[in-house]
């Protein structure tokens, strides 16, 4: 009879122990994901910080006297390099680079010169194509802090997270700001 | 050793030398394996279409779910919308846009899955679930062409090539008959017939040329290895989504082409089995019957009782007299005072042969003009034209199989009465177990 009991319990703690373990495994990798999409955004960005110097460089030959525009995206550009801003802080100063480069990208229609220069249209394209991975990797970034969450909030993730420890919340990659106003539409 | 024994020897040695050469051969045009990239969501530079990377990503041997991940491509471009609107993935439908119907030359496999979706939502939408077949047949033939042309893109490439070269495949298969030249030759000089000379001059070769047959297919060229590392390691970074998987297919409105890879590249669970190109569920099908799409529900019979009267089969009036998507059952009728046996030689026979002596009794019928044959109309045309018959002469079809609700029209077998689904969705198909449409 004791060895009967005592088997059950050893496969009741065998068991338990590989549940544990398992459920801990998945919230590391989890974890490791929003980690690696975070990386992967860094470098998006990073790529995208990259290109602005050219496209102003280039855009100033045929448009000096559109300084505050020039000096806008500059000022923007260097509060998003800056370090030390968390993600809800880089998206926001991301998201005002976003806006101001809109105003850089303008002033191709203004000068025809500049909208036909081959090297300010190279660099305009590299710089949309850069924003689409940026989106992309937004979305990749945002979905991996989604499950995340998820596995950490719901049992038995939450039970073992409280166990293991060093498992904290992570922050969405949110558009802020003018990305998030209403819509302003008017019938003339 | 006589000469015959010589020869005998002779063609054993051959075939054991050829099968040492296939051999070798095999071993020497294996693909190359395949080393995954770093985990990554690029793309790369001019990245391959989803359905050349759904070859790549199996390794060259098929293109599992290619179609679907062709499909979705082409909703991440435009040229059909997918929209989900209920919380069921299943119910969602395609929409042909503006941009696809007049798309500018697609590649011949976009193309064809296209084409396939137009034909399906003629009124501009369908079902997801009504792009698959309703005929295996169709549904093989469609998707062997796809897989030829998926290969010739991807040939054109470079990232794949046949795996035997034409001078080696053409000595193979010459060299498989030879043993069987020398047997027929033995067999001959033996004193034996000439039937026993054919088959061990033909069975040999016959053999081994299967073997070669089975081992056609394609390999890896050196750039099409290092590609597939490079999607190897999307798939690496899709399966670390866990969410991925269970994406719909409507979601491809925000994920864009990586769903389309994904489902290329056997991700995304959910998507891939949603959008099957196949030969589909053959109990529930989607109908288009009265001008709007919905599920049916389809019960075949399991066991066929030979004694079910013949009175049922035969259909009031109408063109077709005694209906026929009854011949089977006609042919009992018609064998009724001839015993059992006989009309459970002829019901049990193969549909096809029963109906095609009994089609040559029944001439074509004019139907409104038209000749009508109804073997044709029935069982001889695949599904999607009898629909399209249905839809374009409504009261023609009518006048030959009668109003819904007629009674007892079987074609015979599942296929037959699949089909007669496709011209009277809604109708009682009582058969001899109860077989039956039912609209949800």
């Amino acid at each position: 009879m004791g060895v009967i009991v005592g088997a059950i319990v050893a496969v009741v703690v065998v068991a338990g122990g590989w549940w544990v373990v398992r459920t801990y495994n998945r919230l590391v990798r989890l974890r490791n994901q929003t980690q690696a999409s975070w990386a992967q955004i860094d470098v998006q960005l990073k790529r995208r910080h990259e290109l602005i110097p050219n496209l102003v460089e280039g855009a100033r030959g045929y448009a000096a006297h559109e300084r505050g525009t020039f000096e806008a995206v500059t000022a923007a550009r260097g509060k998003a390099v800056s370090g030390g801003l968390g993600v809800t802080d880089r998206a926001a100063a991301e998201d005002a680079l976003t806006a101001t480069l809109g105003r850089l990208f303008a002033l191709g229609e203004s000068y025809p010169e500049l909208k036909a220069d081959q090297h300010f249209s190279t660099v305009q394209a590299e710089l949309r194509s850069a924003e689409d991975k940026i989106a992309y990797a937004r979305q990749f970034y945002n979905s991996a802090v989604q499950s995340y969450h998820t596995a950490l909030e719901s049992f038995p993730g939450n039970v073992v997270a409280r166990l293991g420890g060093a498992h904290g919340r992570r922050e969405y990659f949110e558009a802020a700001g003018v990305a998030q106003d209403a819509v302003q539409v008017r019938f003339a | 050793m006589t000469l015959t024994e010589q020869l005998y020897w002779g063609g054993a040695g051959l075939i054991v030398l050829w099968l040492a050469v296939f051999g070798l051969a095999l071993v020497a045009t294996r693909n190359g394996t395949v080393t995954p990239g770093p985990a990554t969501q690029d793309f790369g530079a001019d990245p391959e279409p989803p359905a050349v990377v759904s070859l790549l990503g199996n390794q060259w041997r098929g293109v599992e779910h290619a179609a679907a991940a062709t499909l979705l491509d082409l909703a991440a471009r435009g040229l059909v919308e997918l929209r989900q609107p209920g919380d069921d993935p299943a119910r969602s439908t395609v929409h042909l846009t503006e941009a696809g119907r007049a798309a500018p030359r697609l590649m011949p496999y976009e193309q064809r899955v296209l084409d396939r979706v137009t034909a399906r939502a003629a009124n501009g939408s369908a079902p997801i679930g009504a792009i698959a077949f309703r005929d295996d047949e169709r549904a093989a033939s469609w998707n062997t062409a796809l897989r030829r042309e998926i290969i010739a893109e991807a040939r054109l490439r470079g990232l794949s090539r046949y795996r035997f070269a034409p001078l080696l495949g053409s000595a193979l298969l010459v060299g498989a008959f030879v043993p069987g030249a020398l047997f027929a030759v033995a067999a001959v000089m033996g004193g034996h017939g000439v039937r026993a000379a054919l088959f061990v001059g033909v069975a040999p070769g016959a053999a081994l040329a299967f073997l070669l047959g089975k081992a056609l297919g394609e390999r890896a060229t050196p750039k099409g290895l290092e590609r597939a590392g490079h999607w190897a390691g999307l798939r690496a970074w899709l399966t670390a989504h866990e969410d991925f998987a269970q994406l719909p297919p409507a979601s491809v409105t925000v994920w864009d082409r990586y769903l389309a890879y994904g489902t290329a590249l056997g991700v995304t669970v959910l998507t891939s089995r949603l959008l099957g190109f196949d030969s589909g569920d053959r109990r529930r099908v989607w109908s288009s019957y009265g001008g709007t799409w919905r599920p049916v529900r389809i019960r075949y019979p399991r066991l066929r009782r030979l004694d079910e009267p013949a009175a049922a089969v035969g259909g009031r009036g109408g063109c077709g007299r005694g209906g026929a998507l009854g011949l089977r059952d006609a042919a009992a009728a018609r064998l009724g005072g001839r015993g059992r046996r006989a009309q459970r030689r002829l019901v049990a026979s193969s549909g096809t042969g029963a109906e095609r002596r009994l089609g040559g009794q029944r001439p074509a019928r004019s139907c409104g003009g038209r000749q009508v044959q109804p073997l044709d109309a029935a069982r001889g045309v695949p599904g999607d034209d009898a629909r399209q018959l249905r839809e374009r002469q409504p009261r023609l079809v009518q006048r030959c199989f009668g109003p819904r609700g007629a009674p007892a029209r079987r074609v015979g077998g599942d296929r037959g009465l699949r089909r007669a689904g496709d011209v009277f969705p809604g109708t009682r198909l009582p058969g001899v177990a109860g077989a039956r449409h039912d609209h949800r």
